[in-house]
């Protein structure tokens, strides 16, 4: 079955299987591997990619729920060799350690602060809610938002 | 084979092709699960294209289209002010990106005894509008909700919208799951309430996760109609639980924890 989208400003027209997960078509068909599969039933949000600003989890919708949709995913953020400041205040502010659930945390923070410029502490973190840490303890992943708001505001 | 209908017309047609139930595609944070354990179903009709399916109008009663999100319920101007308890569920309802995609006519006809956006249905009296290759029909919810999982969609039917009439009253909604945040409901209570001078007036009280599906606890409701809201008593919760899960191990527990919805409640209410 044909579908016809858009991966970080990319045109695709892919012939996939009816039950083809969005998160199979980013990784495994395009080969965009950034986007991580941690739990595969949309509680840790290592799969967390952006369609039409929001966050969402790609483990948990179909392929084909983005015919004719624009899908951003964790590579979209430096597209251009220079690192998005989220990813500046995440290596900063130590908020990186294994690294699994980062492209998650960033595309869900991404998302916050494309509808939001000067989130409050309570708005960050519900953006968050639905990515897991099992390494950090969230806070530096918390202040590397913080600082990131910070330096957008200057 | 996969259907993707852009409109009413050619849904009808896909819904005369089917011969089964559980095989729509909606928000499909529940159907990708489904399909995980029970395989692809061998026809299946993607609604989220349907435009028909989609928005929110006011005329009198409320209509909610059921290929709404939950986020779009959440930052609806028309439910912030005619049923403002549906926005309060919808944002205790999993994840943000949960919410971005889930819909509430995938969590209504999913029928989980835990959902969280079926209790407050119940308190506001919905009607649930069905679209099927016959036609169009109306439930009340308490009529659609037929079991654990089970609602009351014909094969080629599926559930295109919900309408009720606002009410203007005080609004619960809690919940208790194993996380404050981003939790299956181990219990939840909604609750629309007309108070004058300290004086219920009219309660509409209903419960999820108490059983095999939600439930207007209407015992309660006549007992506290026209009393003081400081006869709100934990007693008729924990009887409550006692006479809805007499036998189940969760008993012990929910009798307790449903105290802490009564005490929001009546917090609530004190204003």
């Amino acid at each position: 079955m044909i579908l016809i989208t858009e991966v970080n400003d990319v045109a695709y027209e892919l012939d996939v299987k009816e039950d083809l997960r969005l998160i199979d078509l980013i990784r495994d068909v395009i080969g965009l591997t950034g986007t991580k599969e941690g739990c595969s039933e949309g509680e840790c949000g290592a799969c967390t990619i952006i369609i039409d600003e929001r966050a969402v989890n790609s483990c948990m919708m179909m392929a084909h729920q983005v015919h004719g949709k624009k899908v951003y995913t964790i590579e979209s953020l430096n597209k251009d060799a220079t690192l998005d400041q989220l990813q500046q205040s995440f290596i900063e502010k130590g908020a990186v350690q294994c690294g699994f659930c980062t492209p998650g945390m960033l595309m869900s923070a991404k998302a916050l602060l494309l509808r939001d410029k000067n989130p409050s502490e309570a708005a960050i973190k519900k953006a968050l809610e639905g990515n897991l840490c099992r390494c950090t303890g969230y806070n530096k992943i918390l202040d590397a938002v913080n600082h990131t708001v910070e330096v957008m505001k200057e | 084979m996969y259907y993707r209908p852009k409109t009413l017309t050619e849904l009808k047609e896909n819904l005369s092709q089917i011969h089964t139930l559980n095989c729509f595609l909606s928000g499909c944070t529940d159907m990708v699960l489904k399909m995980k354990k029970d395989g692809t179903p061998e026809k299946m009709i993607d609604l989220s294209y349907l435009d028909a399916l989609k928005g929110i109008s006011y005329d009198d009663n409320l209509f909610i289209g059921a290929g709404t999100t939950l986020t779009e319920i959440i930052e609806s101007d028309l439910i912030k002010k005619h049923a403002p308890i549906l926005c309060l569920a919808a944002d205790q309802v999993g994840s943000t990106q949960i919410r971005n995609t889930a819909t509430i006519g995938g969590n209504i006809a999913n029928a989980f005894a835990g959902a969280d956006m079926i209790p407050p249905l119940y308190a506001l009296e919905a009607n649930i509008h069905i679209y099927g290759k016959e036609g169009e029909r109306v439930m009340k919810i308490q009529d659609f909700i037929i079991d654990n999982r089970v609602n009351a969609l014909q094969i080629g039917e599926i559930v295109s919208g919900i309408s009720f009439k606002p009410l203007d009253y005080n609004y619960y909604f809690g919940k208790i799951g194993s996380r404050t945040r981003v939790t299956i409901s181990k219990l939840n209570m909604a609750a629309l309430v007309d108070v004058k001078d300290d004086v219920i007036k009219d309660i509409k009280l209903s419960f999820g996760a108490l059983g095999k599906t939600a439930f207007r606890a209407e015992n309660i409701e006549s007992q506290l109609m026209g009393q003081p809201i400081h006869a709100i008593h934990d007693e008729l919760f924990m009887n409550l639980v006692d006479e809805k899960i007499p036998t189940r191990a969760s008993r012990h527990y929910k009798r307790e924890a449903i105290k802490a919805l009564v005490y929001e409640l009546v917090e609530e209410l004190r204003g």
